[in-house]
């Protein structure tokens, strides 16, 4: 168990991480999410050992490992840009870290080969690093991390250099090699996507703080803060005579007449069409309030799945918003996090 | 070929041309005199020969030239051992101080030679300052140097040589990327790994380079053995000078001159070849 307690960590008088406490299970693959210079990358550092704390403490089984150095911390780290040694052929890249370790070059080879197996290069062992695409470096840098064996396996922001299909591949196989070896994986990301997609818990951070840790499901269904809300999916603001609030886009529904049954007058809202864009498998639908008894209502973006009903609609057409009251999403924040 | 790589190679005939006039020609020349008998008062008596060749070989110049050897390997080693943490550090501080700090480095190139190596010969002299300094502190009884004007030399050498060394290997470590140590260091490397597995084989093509610029004119230098040897050194170069300006023994000293060419051209083959080097 790796246990973060009440970490500080200022850059001259700029504090960067702000009193973070954090506890990471075995076998857990936890994700910090948050947008750059948030200090999500700086505490990795601490994690890794390239930076000490200014206070609190990093315990490992309950032991203190805040000040023990990167080369023996049972971690690795697999780096943003993967810092592959160029000199070295890829099979020297990945038996690197048993090779420092002294262990014999017989004992190497087997485990490279293994490895190499494990992430599916078998062919690629002899071939000189900058030769391989993307993707290839990137299963070398996994390779060269996960052969020691680590405790904690640290990504910073593994995938922000792939192109997008690539990136989506790699999710799976970064997700299987997880499962298979049981290794606790601690990731940060600035994508939303593969943070809901892979972690079996999120951490969300703001300013040097975390604001909120949960799964992906109990974080995206319950939001504490409006910033976690917009960190994870979008959020339609709405603010009536009795104040604010927030609904996901999926729990809006879209009509094209006022509804017959008008039992929920507060929850049915008139607006204008602003723009519509076309997703895919979703087509997108901006919004804005119109006038009439609740004047004040405002919805900035919805996102609606069933084009069929809605087919023919066009900007400036006007429609009507409706919702269940227990789509609400109630914030104690309405003010905070507002900057993105 | 396109319009614009044409006129490179246009662009490229003056740089051929004056090279092949002015460096080429007088090669050949060497070449051809050293094949020659001397003249009696210098000059050149056009009679094909290889005696300058086998007297080349003689024992006691074969050790002025093991000397030589000696010399500019230690020179080229010790500015290799200077430069190298001056270069990772100039790598490592701010932009803006780099530039203060290359202008010191290149120091030796903007005072003037002959002056600043007078200069030297004065400091670490028998009478100089530094002798007298380490006398009265107690430190020496008799003064440094005296029997010794190698060290003298290797002195005088290794100042001149050091921006040589210093300024390849600053231009590979300002490129170097900290990323590879930090790795290395996750990986389980101690400081002494990183080096020797990191750092090391990514700046042997620039030590190459810097070893090369210090150790092909260090073989040849005769100004500062001249001048802070005081003429009890010999030298390939003092011996080479001394053919054409005293002795007037232009093909010998001619020979002597492609043995030394032929030596660092094998020399700078191995360290081609040789990629552990």
């Amino acid at each position: 168990m790796l246990d973060l307690v009440t970490i500080f960590k200022a850059f001259g008088r700029e504090p960067v991480l702000r009193d973070i406490s954090l506890t990471v299970a075995k076998g857990e693959f936890l994700s910090v999410l948050g947008p750059s210079g948030c200090g999500k990358s700086t505490l990795l550092r601490i994690l890794a050992g390239f930076e000490t704390p200014d206070q609190g403490r990093l315990l490992w089984d309950a032991k203190d490992i805040t000040r023990i150095p990167p080369n023996r911390r049972p971690f690795n780290m697999v780096f943003q840009r993967y810092a592959l040694f160029p000199h070295l052929s890829v099979e020297e890249n990945i038996g690197f870290g048993p090779r420092v370790r002294g262990e014999s070059s017989a004992a190497v080879r087997q485990k490279v080969r293994d490895v190499l197996e494990l992430v599916r290069l078998e062919n690629l062992g002899g071939r000189r690093v900058e030769t391989l695409s993307g993707g290839q470096q990137q299963r070398v840098a996994l390779a060269r991390a996960i052969i020691n064996n680590p405790q904690v396996l640290l990504l910073d922001e593994p995938m922000s250099a792939l192109d997008r299909s690539l990136r989506e591949k790699m999710r799976l196989d970064i997700l299987n090699i997880q499962r298979r070896l049981g290794i606790t994986f601690i990731m940060v990301t600035h994508d939303q996507e593969e943070a809901m997609a892979m972690s079996d818990r999120i951490a969300i951070m703001n300013q040097g703080a975390i604001e909120q840790v949960g799964s992906p499901e109990v974080i995206y269904k319950s939001p504490k803060t409006r910033f976690v809300g917009e960190a994870i999916g979008t959020l339609n603001m709405i603010e009536l005579g009795r104040g604010v609030f927030y609904v996901r886009p999926e729990h809006l529904k879209l009509l094209k007449r006022p509804p017959l049954d008008q039992r929920d007058p507060d929850r049915i809202l008139p607006v204008i069409v602003r723009e519509i864009l076309f997703r895919g498998a979703i087509t997108q639908y901006v919004m804005e309030c119109c006038a009439g008894p609740m004047a004040n209502a405002f919805v900035t973006s919805v996102i609606y799945g069933e084009a069929e009903e809605m087919r023919g609609t066009l900007v400036d057409d006007q429609l009507f918003v409706t919702w269940d009251q227990s789509s609400e999403i109630h914030l104690a924040d309405s003010a905070r996090g507002s900057q993105k | 070929m396109t319009a614009s790589s044409r006129l490179f190679r246009f662009g490229l005939f003056p740089y051929v041309a004056w090279l092949a006039i002015f460096m080429l020609g007088p090669l050949l020349f060497v070449f051809l005199v050293s094949f020659q008998e001397k003249g009696l008062w210098g000059g050149v008596v056009w009679t094909w020969t290889s005696a300058s060749y086998a007297r080349a070989l003689d024992p006691l110049y074969l050790s002025v030239f093991l000397s030589s050897l000696k010399l500019a390997s230690i020179t080229a080693l010790s500015c290799l051992a200077l430069a190298f943490p001056m270069s990772w550090f100039m790598a490592s501080i701010r932009r803006e101080f780099r530039t203060v700090v290359l202008g010191l480095v290149l120091m030796p190139f903007i005072s003037n030679f002959v002056v600043r190596t007078y200069a030297l010969k004065f400091l670490i002299g028998v009478e100089g300052p530094l002798n007298r300094f380490l006398t009265v502190l107690g430190i020496i009884q008799t003064p440094l140097f005296l029997e010794d004007v190698r060290v003298a030399v290797w002195f005088g050498m290794v100042t001149n040589y050091l921006p040589f060394m210093v300024l390849p290997l600053y231009v590979a470590l300002e490129r170097f990327d900290v990323g590879l140590i930090e790795s290395a260091r996750d990986l389980g490397a101690n400081s002494y790994q990183v080096f020797v597995r990191v750092v090391w084989p990514l700046a042997k093509p620039a030590v190459r380079t810097g070893f090369m610029l210090v150790f092909v004119p260090a073989l040849g230098e005769f100004v500062i053995p001249d001048l802070l040897g005081g003429g009890k050194t010999m030298y390939m170069g003092n011996l080479l000078s001394e053919q054409f300006l005293k002795a007037r023994d232009w093909p010998f000293g001619a020979s002597l001159c492609v043995i030394m060419m032929s030596v660092v051209i094998f020399v700078s083959l191995i360290f081609r070849r040789r990629a552990d080097l």
